[in-house]
């Protein structure tokens, strides 16, 4: 993407730094390099960093941008961007970030393992339900016990992420917070969430406290909920059989509750730097960073990006799954069910949306507060995950400190 | 009257003085900063690149994170001053910092007797006078060799629900989580286990200590018909005191700065339920997760306050036992 950049404002010269990051030592990077001046222009983010950007109120808002780029006939905001972009990136009713690509949240699942169990592959399709899942879960599960494998288990849940602990919450009709920023999960819908999940424990589908995870990156687990790309995983061994044919494939996340179920959203893209609108900041560094974010929304820029192995859905409409030709999906499409990635947009929860019901600092301990309720209270304390819940939301609130 | 040549030292002293000036020129007078100079710039051209580093990234950001302290600071949002409402709000409304302080306690006066102790038995089992010991000291150091991924893969192995220390276990009926406890005992004292893995790096500086103390007392000693325990305690130990200090001293400080959980526990550090939050854990959370500049600088302050004082004590304690002894 950036070569194509390079071609289309030939005079503008950059530079791209790469960090290697770790879970939390992209918040220490961006924090360092803010306070000290050095951050760049444009900043990566994904869809959890991009939440710490706010908190920390380090990305520029992003609408006096997109209203003068749209005024400039670069494009057409509601009809060039599907309608999953528009609601990612954003924080209230303003942007602040530019996703390069809607990630959906889809199941992997090791066909390999699966064949072995004796998993009945016609029911794994788009838009399978929750059933047909624990029902798979159940194959792997007797099929690892058969081997002697009880430490292994069916999926790899990630239930202590947000796209995935947020549509379990979503699915039974629950919100963490209101509109007036107050908490707003009751305890019913609590219960029904701690009861799902403690299915999957009770029946040794995830592993319970103290027992170690068993990954489908290193082949110890059968399925994973992942918004990666395919490119991630196409090209390792472990992935491919002896043909060097892959050996996984996708499929939209299972509804877990008809009509209401939520299929959550991640997204990894660009958020400008806020010190670029300081008083003494030259504007033309805004306008040149501004100048990379429309590049990349454009059609050339999407097009560029998936050449690059970015095998995840386009923000833009006219590069979508029924455009053959766009590249996101011509390599991968005969080989994986990438309409997995599309599938089921009327159940797609874009974003956290209830952040922007309250002030941006309280942003990282809320999100904390909720992958832990799902992804850890629920599964070692089911009794009391409702209460830790509520507790720690109330003191993320009474923590600030007043003069 | 003959005049003598002066050296050049003695020809500065008498300019400082304003003697040996020639007359009818006013003497040379020098003021007392000058004269500091002249008198100590060479020590202070050697310590210079000590200073200048101690300057900027020692006393700099402890005076920047006392100024923070006094401040609501959060990133790029909030900058305001709150007077001394963090500290009030760390004693009085924090829910976390109790326990932090506790865990942090239980930490720092267990680990480090334990560390000590059993280094110090390791050493000495070390310095023994038999022919293989230089096998023994490579056995005992080699864990120190391992690369830090390598063997906390293994201790997580070891560790887990059906890992070799549960196998044990359930030999007699028990079974444990280990890290993974809500307990704070049980989740900090799995550290404890953790470290005598590495004792055998202290065993280096414990072996030079023994080094140190002149031979003639332990032939003094076997004279005097003390046995091998009457030289360990008579001889050994007291000859060694002044490296149990320093090492007390130094891993008591080091311990109350324990983030090893970071790494032990990813990715908050902190354990189920807060089992394993330490304050240097903590003041990592508070700054770089929740961008609390502010707060993170007042617990700060909190600990260097409680490292000070157990210091201190430490001091008066030596000085006690220093006196006792004359």
């Amino acid at each position: 993407m950036t070569e194509g950049f390079r071609l289309q404002y030939p005079n503008i010269t950059f530079d791209i730094k790469t960090f290697s990051l770790t879970s939390g030592s992209y918040n220490n990077t961006v924090t360092m390099q803010y306070n000290a001046g050095v951050l760049p222009d444009i900043v990566w983010c994904n869809s959890e960093n991009f939440y710490f950007l706010m908190s920390g109120g380090y990305a520029l808002n992003l609408d006096r941008f997109v209203e003068q780029a749209e005024a400039a006939g670069e494009f057409d905001y509601e009809q060039d961007f599907t309608d999953k972009f528009h609601g990612m990136g954003v924080f209230g009713e303003s942007r602040y970030a530019i996703p390069r690509s809607a990630d959906t949240v889809v199941c992997f699942y090791n066909k390999e393992i699966l064949a072995d169990a004796g998993v009945d592959t016609s029911i794994i399709k788009n838009g399978w339900t929750w059933n047909d899942f624990l029902t798979v879960c159940q194959q792997v599960r007797d099929y690892y016990d058969g081997q002697g494998d009880t430490s292994y288990f069916p999926i790899d849940s990630n239930l202590g992420w947000e796209p995935v602990a947020y549509s379990v919450i979503r699915s039974f009709g629950g919100q963490v917070l209101n509109e007036q920023g107050e908490f707003a999960l009751t305890q019913d819908t609590a219960g029904e969430v701690v009861d799902f999940v403690q299915n999957l424990v009770d029946r040794k589908f995830i592993p319970e406290s103290g027992e170690q995870d068993s990954s489908f990156e290193s082949g110890t687990g059968a399925m994973l909920f992942q918004s990666t790309s395919l490119d991630n995983y196409a090209n390792r061994a472990i992935f491919q059989d002896d043909s060097g044919n892959p050996i996984f494939d996708i499929v939209s996340f299972p509804l877990i509750n008809g009509q209401s179920s939520s299929i959550g959203m991640g997204y990894a893209g660009y958020a400008l730097n806020s010190h670029l609108d300081d008083e003494d900041a030259d504007p033309m560094e805004l306008n040149l960073a501004a100048a990379f974010l429309s590049y990349m929304m454009s059609q050339d820029g999407q097009q560029r990006a998936a050449e690059g192995g970015l095998t995840l859905p386009s923000i833009r409409t006219d590069l979508s799954y029924s455009n053959p030709d766009a590249n996101w999906h011509k390599e991968y499409s005969s080989k994986f069910n990438l309409e997995a990635y599309t599938w089921g947009s009327d159940y797609k929860t874009a974003g956290l949306d209830f952040l922007g019901y309250t002030d941006p600092v309280f942003s990282s301990s809320l999100i904390s507060a909720m992958d832990s309720f799902v992804g850890t209270y629920a599964v070692r304390d089911p009794e009391n995950a409702f209460t830790r819940f509520r507790e720690e939301v109330q003191y993320a609130f009474d923590s600030v400190v007043t003069a | 009257m003959h005049l003598t040549a002066s050296s050049q030292p003695e020809r500065e002293e008498q300019e400082y003085r304003g003697e040996g000036m020639p007359s009818p020129a006013a003497p040379k007078k020098y003021n007392k900063l000058q004269r500091f100079w002249r008198e100590n710039r060479e020590g202070w051209m050697f310590v210079f690149p000590l200073v200048v580093g101690l300057g900027l990234f020692t006393a700099y950001p402890m005076i920047q994170s006392l100024v923070w302290s006094f401040f609501n600071y959060t990133g790029a949002t909030y900058y305001f001053p709150v007077g001394l409402n963090n500290f009030i709000f760390i004693f009085s409304r924090d829910i976390h910092f109790w326990r932090v302080l506790g865990n942090t306690c239980y930490y720092a006066f267990v680990s480090v007797p334990i560390v000590l102790v059993s280094g110090y038995l390791l050493a000495c089992l070390a310095n023994l006078p038999y022919r293989s010991v230089g096998a023994f000291r490579v056995v005992f150091y080699l864990p120190c060799v391992i690369p830090g991924v390598v063997s906390g893969m293994l201790w997580d192995d070891m560790f887990a629900n059906n890992g070799v220390f549960n196998e044990i276990f359930a030999l007699f009926g028990a079974h444990s989580e280990f890290f993974d406890s809500a307990n704070s005992f049980v989740a900090i004292s799995s550290i404890f286990l953790m470290n005598l893995w590495s004792i055998g790096g202290g065993m280096i500086l414990w072996l030079s200590a023994f080094k140190s103390i002149p031979s003639q007392l332990y032939e003094a000693a076997k004279i005097d018909g003390a046995g091998i325990f009457a030289r360990f305690l008579h001889v050994t130990i007291p000859g060694s005191a002044p490296m149990i200090f320093f090492n007390v001293v130094t891993m008591l400080i080091g311990t109350f700065q324990y983030n090893g959980t970071l790494m032990l526990y990813p990715p908050e550090g902190t354990g189920y339920q807060d089992a394993l939050n330490m304050f240097g854990v903590y003041i990592y959370a508070e700054a770089f997760r929740r961008t609390k500049w502010g707060y993170a600088s007042a617990l700060s302050w909190v600990l260097m306050v409680l490292v000070g004082i157990v210091t201190a004590a430490l001091f008066g304690i030596r000085r006690l036992i220093a006196g006792k002894e004359e």
